[in-house]
């Protein structure tokens, strides 16, 4: 059976969701190493989080040079563990960070790249969404190894909880990585909502909330969910621009969107039309919106949301 | 003012140093996807919001 590399993804010191996502599509195609990239004397604590999904191997790589040297030292050291292990695959975290460590682990061991992959067979061919989301394309990596990046929230995790088998290695990182230093760096303040792009479920409010977001953000916390904006939300500083949802912010892809107060131009859609169910919610009977929604209110969202909020609360109790 | 007009100029792959082998994927398809139908559209009429939690209730998200 041939061996899947995948780089273990956490937030703050704990594995997230999108591991076990990688673990699961990794799994189809061969047995799974996840790679923990840790800063020195910090790896069995992050490891020990790596425990859902189907992950055989653990394999925990130390060195200080990843938080000193950022990108270019983790790619620098997971592309020395291709070459050594010769992985058939290695799957990647979609965001900023994994697509540029995928190119730069590509670049370095001469294989083919596909990135924001929404689905992985068990060949390798992996499933794409183009143009915002209006073309389906499967590719396949035709050279070296198939560095793959998958989009968090695609793939349906398998969350059984796995033991694997832990195992150490040397960081290799060569001099060429190290030509630009981090200063310092600050975790971004957190509020209690999940991330944007992993969420299950996204709640955002548009022009019609005329910036109050109150009602918007009450609904979200019923839910659990996260809070998006669209542009024009954004552009009037009522929400920060990064909640916004489109082409020009974040691409989502949640079980559940629910778009309040927002007409719909091409641009956000770009960024929330591959979300399994649509729910829009628009004073106005003719926005675009509702043209992709699965479920749509006309109404207005200050007396719809709440009623909502209401409703959610009292089928919990 | 007549529009300036480039001639343009055609090359081939080879031209340019480039092969099909040059790529490292190759794509098998692209399909375009089949368009969101439009789904269900009520009017708030007081009860916009119980309508809501209805259908979210009814297709399980909540």
């Amino acid at each position: 059976m041939s061996n899947v590399f995948i780089l273990a993804d956490f937030s703050g010191d704990k594995a997230t969701k999108t591991t076990a996502e990688l673990a699961t599509a990794g799994a189809r195609i061969g047995s799974v190493t996840a790679v923990v990239l840790a800063g020195a004397g910090k790896g069995a604590a992050l490891a020990a989080t790596v425990n859902q999904g189907p992950i055989a191997n653990v394999l925990v790589i130390e060195s200080d040079d990843f938080a000193n040297f950022g990108v270019a030292a983790s790619a620098d050291a997971l592309a020395a563990l291709v070459k050594e292990k010769s992985p058939s695959a290695v799957l990647i975290a979609s965001h900023a960070f994994g697509k540029e460590v995928a190119a730069r682990v590509a670049v370095l061991t001469e294989s083919g790249i596909i990135t924001d992959a929404v689905d992985v067979a068990a060949d390798g061919t992996a499933t794409q969404l183009v143009f915002g989301g209006s073309t389906t394309v499967h590719s396949k990596v035709s050279h070296g190894t198939s560095i793959i990046t998958v989009r968090p929230n695609s793939v349906e995790a398998d969350f059984a909880a796995s033991t694997p088998a832990i195992e150490n290695g040397v960081a290799n990182i060569s001099e060429a990585a190290k030509k630009a230093k981090v200063s310092s760096s600050q975790p971004p303040v957190k509020g209690g909502r999940p991330e944007l792009t992993e969420a299950n479920i996204v709640v955002s409010g548009g022009r019609g909330t005329n910036g109050d977001f109150n009602a918007v953000e009450k609904f979200a916390d019923e839910l659990g969910a996260a809070v998006g904006a669209s542009r024009a939300a954004t552009d009037a500083g009522w929400y920060p621009h990064s909640h916004q949802v489109g082409q020009t912010g974040k691409t989502v892809s949640p079980q559940l969107y629910v778009a309040c107060g927002i007409s719909g131009a091409i641009q956000h859609r770009a960024g929330m039309q591959t979300s399994k169910t649509i729910v829009v919610v628009n004073k106005d009977p003719e926005a675009p919106l509702f043209d992709i929604a699965d479920f749509g209110v006309i109404g207005d969202l200050f007396n719809v949301l709440p009623q909502a909020t209401q409703g959610i609360s009292a089928k919990k109790a | 003012m007549a529009a300036k007009k480039k001639t343009i100029e055609q090359k081939d792959l080879a031209a340019v140093g480039a092969s099909a082998q040059s790529a490292w994927s190759q794509v098998n398809d692209a399909t375009p996807r089949p368009p969101r139908a439009a789904g269900v559209k009520v009017n708030d009429e007081g009860n916009g919001g119980e309508a809501l939690v209805n259908f979210l209730a009814e297709k399980k998200l909540i």
